[in-house]
């Protein structure tokens, strides 16, 4: 049960994880099932088939003054996620609220620009029924590991400020794993993919963030090919920054419950 | 034997009674509670509540609200705030509990009457300002029982809130020298919304997660031992379906104050938690029961 943040700098890939949520609503799975309950939810489902399969363009979440003016202007996501047992036992079910933060806000926090408008959303993150929050990371470059460095110091002071460094649970998800450099890394993204690219963020979360309310993820939303043919199911258009599944019918995505079933119940799924 | 039927039918029926007083900032859903309440739409054989009457006229009004406003998909009008205390309408009600198997084998008959007060009393409280505040907290003074009503997505305004609460708190204390313990529910109102629906089960954590300040203040009044407090999650509006619940609203506006909406489907409407807090308020138990989907 749980409210839940999904956060991280600009093109992480926030908005796209959350249509492929909506969107996985329609596959079936052995393990478990996902199902959108709110309208925003439903409309978000119905965006992922333009968004993951045509690859309209999925517009930046912004705070453009029209649409989304503040905080409130955000829509809530809401999903029921049906774990399946073995035989003859109870389905576990989790219900999930989300919210899709602009990126902009995370840009800013870098840089330590303070903003009235941003501020409010940051505050909000930081509520007390916010059970944690999915950070999305999607560089693994030196520069990355600088700006990531510098944004993980200023969330953590602001966590700190609003009484939450206890009891906020953190999954930070390396996204976008299904690129190939990345992709043998996701088995244990702490050492093969934090430690190894981002190196210092890695350090200062593991120092601040009590070991109990962190976890490390790795999360490919578009995934590989095959097993055996690990080219990623993404093709990315030329000329054009977003990407789009190379074979639907082969969508087999990476790594999207377990952080959020860890988030909300704080243990292993 | 004639002992026996006797006492068999005198515990056929348990009445009960409040003097409630509903309070709370501008749009935070009072009169919507109270015309939800008043149409109690949930006619169900499984709820505990049976039935909901009007036993006078402005009841009935606060019905005819519901049928023609609500039902209709439109939203309500501010409540005005009378120069006078007394021209305030007075809403009566009376909320017929099933017979429970069990110990408590008994129809209970709520009767209750309740003073809605306009929003603007709160802001006034908040500024000390308006020319009839004292009558209405003397007016206030003589309930058993007070129901803040919070609006649940405003948790931006918690230290507002407990200025304005702790103000009344103690023109309360002073405008009335009897001794004796008063009840005040906190209700968190538009628990619909998705955000708040999914914690409903557990009201008095989730109202210190999203009002802690305020509930802070209200505990610490409950300390010195003259109030007694509760928590209470409700949803006038409620949900669309069982195993997918979507809130059953169209969202009209949304502000750091409140969120405006109205009924998406009203025949399916469903409201949550309604009763509880009076019940609470009239007989100082709570009834989990009256908690329940």
């Amino acid at each position: 049960m749980g409210n839940i943040c999904v956060i991280g700098p600009r093109k992480s890939g926030k908005t796209t994880y959350l249509a492929a949520l909506a969107y996985l609503s329609e596959k079936d799975n052995q393990k478990y099932q996902i199902t959108g309950i709110t309208n925003d939810a439903k409309k978000l489902g119905d965006q992922a088939q333009t968004i993951i399969l045509q690859g309209a363009s999925m517009r930046p979440t912004e705070i453009d003054g029209v649409k989304i003016q503040s905080v409130f202007d955000l829509p809530l996501y809401s999903f029921k996620l049906e774990i399946k047992r073995r035989l003859l036992q109870k389905k576990e079910e989790i219900d999930l609220v989300f919210r899709d933060y602009p990126g902009e806000i995370f840009d800013d926090i870098a840089s330590g620009i303070y903003n009235q408008v941003h501020q409010e959303f940051i505050d909000e993150c930081f509520v007390k029924d916010v059970v944690g929050c999915l950070l999305l990371l999607h560089r693994w470059d030196r520069g990355g590991d600088r700006l990531y460095s510098q944004l993980m110091n200023r969330f953590i002071d602001l966590m700190n400020d609003r009484d939450r460094s206890l009891d906020l649970r953190l999954a930070v998800a390396m996204s976008k794993c299904e690129r190939g450099e990345l992709w043998p890394g996701r088995l244990d993204p702490e050492i093969d993919l934090f430690k190894v690219h981002l190196p210092r963020t890695t350090s200062i979360l593991r120092n601040k963030i009590p070991p109990q309310n962190l976890r490390f993820y790795a999360i490919s939303t578009f995934g590989v090919l095959k097993r055996n043919d690990p080219r990623p199911n993404r093709l990315d258009e030329l000329g054009s920054e977003h990407s789009v599944l190379r074979k639907p019918p082969d969508w087999d995505p990476y790594g999207m419950i377990s952080p959020l079933y860890w988030l909300s119940k704080g243990k292993r799924m | 034997m004639f002992k026996d039927l006797f006492s068999q039918k005198s515990g056929q029926s348990q009445d009960i009674s409040g003097d409630i007083r509903v309070v709370g900032d501008r749009l935070s859903g009072k009169t919507t509670y109270l015309a939800a309440l008043a149409r109690w739409p949930k006619a169900d054989s499984s709820s505990l509540v049976e039935a909901v009457t009007a036993s006078n006229k402005n009841g009935e009004d606060l019905i005819e609200m519901a049928q023609n406003i609500l039902e209709q998909g439109l939203e309500l009008n501010p409540t005005p705030l009378p120069d006078e205390v007394l021209e305030m309408k007075n809403y009566g009600l009376r909320i017929v509990l099933r017979k429970q198997s069990g110990a408590q084998n008994a129809v209970v008959n709520m009767d209750m009457i309740c003073k809605d007060y306009a929003g603007e009393f709160f802001s006034d409280l908040l500024n000390q300002s308006g020319v009839k505040l004292q009558e209405y907290i003397q007016d206030c003074s003589l309930a058993t029982g007070m129901m803040l009503m919070i609006d649940g997505t405003a948790h931006r305004q918690d230290s507002q809130y407990v200025r304005g609460i702790d103000k009344l708190m103690v023109a309360l204390d002073r405008a009335d020298d009897r001794d004796r313990k008063r009840r005040i529910a906190m209700v968190l109102t538009k628990c619909e919304l998705p955000d708040l629906w999914i914690n409903r089960h557990r009201p008095k954590w989730l109202a210190e997660a999203r009002f802690p300040k305020l509930c802070e203040k209200l505990k610490s009044w409950q300390g010195f031992g003259a109030w007694e407090v509760d928590y209470f999650a409700v949803s006038a509006f409620g949900v669309l379906g069982k195993r997918f619940p979507r809130p059953n609203y169209k969202q009209i506006a949304r502000n750091r104050q409140a969120v405006a909406a109205v009924l998406e489907d009203p025949k399916i409407w469903r409201p949550f938690g309604l009763v509880s807090p009076i019940y609470w308020l009239c007989t100082g138990v709570r009834n989990r029961e009256l908690d329940k989907d």
